[in-house]
């Protein structure tokens, strides 16, 4: 897992998303993160600004871990 | 040091709703839904929907005679509807609008641009003046958008309702407070899917099958809909600011359209907008689509929230697909 990737994902949740420090871990769920929706999109917005590379709508679920959180935006060949 | 040029001025500001409310808990008595399901996903609270009977066309007009007031004109040149909901699908609603505010003789029509309609319609409508066609011009935005909703789609009925709103345009200077500074406008009809009512039109119609039901009402995909709305209402705006000259620090009133309070949130943040400077009235009448940006401006208007002198940017993004933005710097208004 990128750490960088990872890092600035856990700055996303907690400056904009209301989730707190501790909380994070690349076991967490966004389900576990109170995510709905909406939020899910909002936060693939909030990913495609920071990183520049866009994320559709369908490819975020509330099953979707951290860790697989930011295997998803390596994959795109993002690099930090 | 520039020159000023012709421009459309807004001279004139109404709206109106029907009385009938219908709020999220009566919604929740007949369909699987709550109050906090609806007010946590879109920031609605309440919704105006027509009586039987009701039409497009008394919506519209009831506004336009309040923006009309508002100018102190009792006639204009033009006439511009832009509405989802005409009172029929042919002809225009746009000349019994007309009519009924005793212009008969004025040019009249309608523009559909869905929810981005008002702002298409604003368009046309300034350059009709700066064109020398027109001295001015009503512009209205109109809709009885719960007509055409399946009344067992939880999601739509929720989201939309019934209203209107209205400018009057006056010929001016370029210099002027309420002067339209810059326009920007798009679609993509590779997106046509996204945001429709499948039935009713020539499409349906030349097959000779009569529609399943479902295919009667409008048709939204939520989530791709979300995505693009933010994405090409904070582009559009960018546009329009840099076209003016603009810094985003310099707009003092953000009116999106009220399609979701999450959505317009959304647009402030990747603008950089504080939030507290969006314009927001979508918790008591949902989203009433082409007159969603009047209807709202008007609301500002009457609590003060929007004042002569700030720098507002109206931003849109609808079925079609279609988006678009518009500046001006508020002008001393009469209320109506």
């Amino acid at each position: 897992m990128d750490q960088n990737i990872y890092d600035r994902i856990g700055t996303l949740l907690t400056t904009r998303f209301g989730v707190q420090q501790h909380e994070l871990s690349p076991e967490v769920t966004l389900e576990n993160l109170r995510f709905d929706s909406l939020a899910l999109l909002e936060f693939a917005l909030a990913i495609e600004e920071s990183f520049g590379t866009p994320i559709d709508a369908e490819e975020l679920s509330p099953v979707h871990t951290l860790e697989s959180t930011v295997e998803l935006v390596a994959a795109k060949g993002v690099t930090v | 040091m520039t020159t000023a040029q012709r421009a459309a001025v807004l001279a004139g500001l109404g709206a109106w709703v029907p009385p009938t409310v219908v709020t999220n808990r009566m919604l929740a008595q007949r369909l699987d839904t709550s109050d906090e399901w609806i007010t946590t996903r879109t920031g609605i609270r309440q919704r105006h929907a027509v009586d039987p009977g009701m039409s497009t066309c008394d919506l519209a007009t009831e506004a336009a005679r309040r923006a009309l007031k508002s100018a102190g004109l009792d006639t204009v040149d033009l006439v511009v509807l832009a509405t989802t909901t005409p009172d029929r699908p042919c002809p225009a609603t746009a000349p019994e609008v007309a009519s009924r505010l005793d212009m008969i003789g004025v040019p009249a029509f309608d523009v559909a641009a869905v929810c981005t309609g008002f702002l298409y319609a604003l368009a046309t409508s300034a350059a009709m003046i700066t064109a020398g066609q027109a001295e001015t011009v009503l512009v209205i935005g109109a809709e009885s958008f719960t007509t055409i909703l399946n009344p067992d789609d939880r999601t739509t009925t929720a989201i939309f309702g019934d209203g209107a709103g209205a400018f009057v345009l006056r010929a001016g200077t370029t210099d002027e407070p309420g002067a339209l500074l810059g326009f920007d406008l798009g679609s993509d009809g590779e997106g046509a899917e996204l945001i429709m009512v499948p039935a009713g039109g020539s499409r349906s119609r030349s097959t000779g099958v009569e529609p399943e039901r479902e295919d009667t009402y409008f048709q939204m995909q939520g989530k791709q809909v979300f995505m693009n709305a933010v994405l090409k209402m904070t582009e559009s705006t960018r546009k329009v600011t840099d076209s003016l000259g603009w810094t985003v620090s310099d707009i003092d009133t953000l009116v999106a359209h009220q399609a979701n309070l999450r959505i317009m949130h959304a647009v402030a943040d990747r603008l950089g907008v504080d939030r507290e400077k969006a314009v927001v009235n979508i918790d008591r009448v949902g989203n009433t689509a082409a007159a969603s940006i009047p209807l709202a401006l008007a609301d500002a208007a009457a609590a003060g929230t929007v004042t002569a002198g700030q720098r507002v940017l109206m931003t849109a993004f609808g079925g079609g697909l279609t988006w678009g933005s518009a500046a001006l710097v508020w002008p001393d208004l009469v209320p109506a």
